[in-house]
C-alpha cells in the first residue's frame, strides 16, 4: 500500500471503518512513512477536537422542558384514543343500558289486569227506547234535548211561543 | 280439447255467471231496503201533559218516564196513529193543534231505524233531525209553551208529548 492508497483510506481507518486486513495495511504503511502517520495524528486530533466542540454543545442544551411537553402531549393523546375506544364501545353499552331500562321497564309494568268481572267486559246493552240524534234544526224559540237515562228515551222538547200546546 | 271437455268448461262458465249475478242482486237488495221491499210501522201518539186530572191506565207503563223528563202529573192520550211507511217514503201524522209531524224512514242500521222526522206548525219547522231510533223504540217530542211569570200561579197550560215507536 502507497501513500496514496492510505490517504484515500485515512477518514475510514481514523473512523474504524476499514476492514481488518486493509486496517492492518494501513497502520502497517503508517509505521513506516512519517508523512501519512502525521496526516493520520492530525486526523485524529481534528475528530477529538469536534467530538469536544459537539459534547460541549450538547452540554449546553437546556433539555429541561423538553420532557413535560412531551408528557403532555402524550397525555393528549392517550386521553383521546381512550375517548376513541369508549366511543367504539359506546353502541355495545347503549344496546345494553337500553335493554337493561327495556327489562326494568317490562319487569315494573303491572300485567294487564283482568276484567273484574264478565258483566264489565260486556258491551253496555242498548237500551229499549235508545236514539241518536244525527241532525237537529228547529225554527222553534227555545229548543232543549232531554234524555232520560233507564230507558234511554230521548225527549226534544221546543216551545209554541204563547200558542196552544 | 274434446267436445266434452269444452261443453264441462262452458257449463261451468255460466254457472259461475249466474252465482256472480245472484250474489250482486242480492247485495243490492240487502243494502237498499226500499228495493228489498217491506215497511217499517210508525205509531204517533199525541198524550197531553198537564198538572191536574186523571192520567190514562194506556200509559202507565210511560208515566214515571214522562214525569221524569216533562215534570207533569197527568197524561192523557189525545190521539194516537200508525202507518206502515215503506223504506223512502214520508209519512204524515196530524198532530193536535194544527201541526204535522212527517216521517220518512230511511234504513235500518244496527238494529236502529233511521229516519228524518220534521214537526212543523203552519210554515214553521219547530223540529227538523236526522235520528236514529232503536228498533220498537220510543222517543218524544215535546211542545211547551214558555215559563209563565213567577206571579202567575194561575198556569196550568202544560204540553204536548208526541210519542213516536219505529218498528220493522
Amino acid at each position: 500500500m502507497n501513500c496514496a492508497e492510505v490517504a484515500e483510506r485515512l477518514d475510514a481507518f481514523n473512523d474504524g471503518e476499514l476492514p481488518p486486513t486493509a486496517l492492518l495495511d494501513v497502520a502497517r504503511h503508517a509505521g513506516g512513512c512519517a508523512s501519512c502517520e502525521a496526516a493520520l495524528r492530525a486526523l485524529a486530533a481534528l475528530h477529538q477536537r469536534v467530538a469536544a466542540a459537539i459534547q460541549d454543545e450538547t452540554d449546553a442544551l437546556d433539555l429541561s422542558g423538553v420532557w413535560p411537553a412531551v408528557a403532555v402531549g402524550v397525555a393528549a393523546e392517550d386521553g383521546r384514543r381512550a375517548w376513541r375506544r369508549r366511543l367504539r364501545a359506546a353502541p355495545a353499552w347503549a344496546a345494553s343500558l337500553a335493554l337493561a331500562a327495556g327489562a326494568v321497564i317490562w319487569l315494573q309494568t303491572p300485567a294487564p289486569r283482568e276484567a273484574p268481572s264478565a258483566v264489565a267486559m260486556r258491551p253496555e246493552p242498548a237500551r229499549p227506547n235508545q236514539a241518536v240524534i244525527d241532525r237537529l234544526d228547529s225554527q222553534a224559540a227555545r229548543v232543549e234535548l232531554r234524555r232520560e237515562r233507564k230507558h234511554g228515551t230521548t225527549l226534544i222538547m221546543v216551545n209554541a211561543d204563547g200558542g196552544a200546546p | 280439447m274434446t267436445d266434452g271437455r269444452v261443453a264441462m268448461w262452458r257449463r261451468a262458465r255460466r254457472a259461475r255467471g249466474r252465482l256472480a249475478a245472484v250474489i250482486g242482486v242480492s247485495t243490492i237488495a240487502a243494502c237498499t231496503p226500499a228495493l228489498a221491499g217491506g215497511s217499517v210501522e210508525v205509531q204517533v201518539t199525541s198524550v197531553r201533559a198537564s198538572d191536574r186530572g186523571p192520567s190514562d191506565a194506556g200509559l202507565q207503563q210511560f208515566r214515571p218516564r214522562l214525569r221524569r223528563l216533562v215534570g207533569y202529573r197527568a197524561y192523557r192520550i189525545v190521539q194516537d196513529e200508525r202507518q206502515d211507511c215503506a223504506w223512502g217514503s214520508a209519512a204524515e201524522f196530524r198532530i193536535p193543534g194544527g201541526r204535522m209531524l212527517r216521517v220518512v224512514p230511511r234504513g235500518m242500521r244496527d238494529e236502529a231505524v233511521v229516519m228524518q222526522v220534521r214537526l212543523v206548525e203552519g210554515d214553521r219547522k219547530l223540529v227538523d233531525t236526522d235520528v236514529r231510533l232503536r228498533n220498537r223504540g220510543v222517543m218524544l217530542f215535546g211542545v211547551g209553551q214558555d215559563p209563565p211569570p213567577e206571579t202567575d200561579t194561575s198556569h196550568d197550560e202544560g204540553a204536548l208529548i208526541i210519542m213516536l215507536r219505529a218498528e220493522e
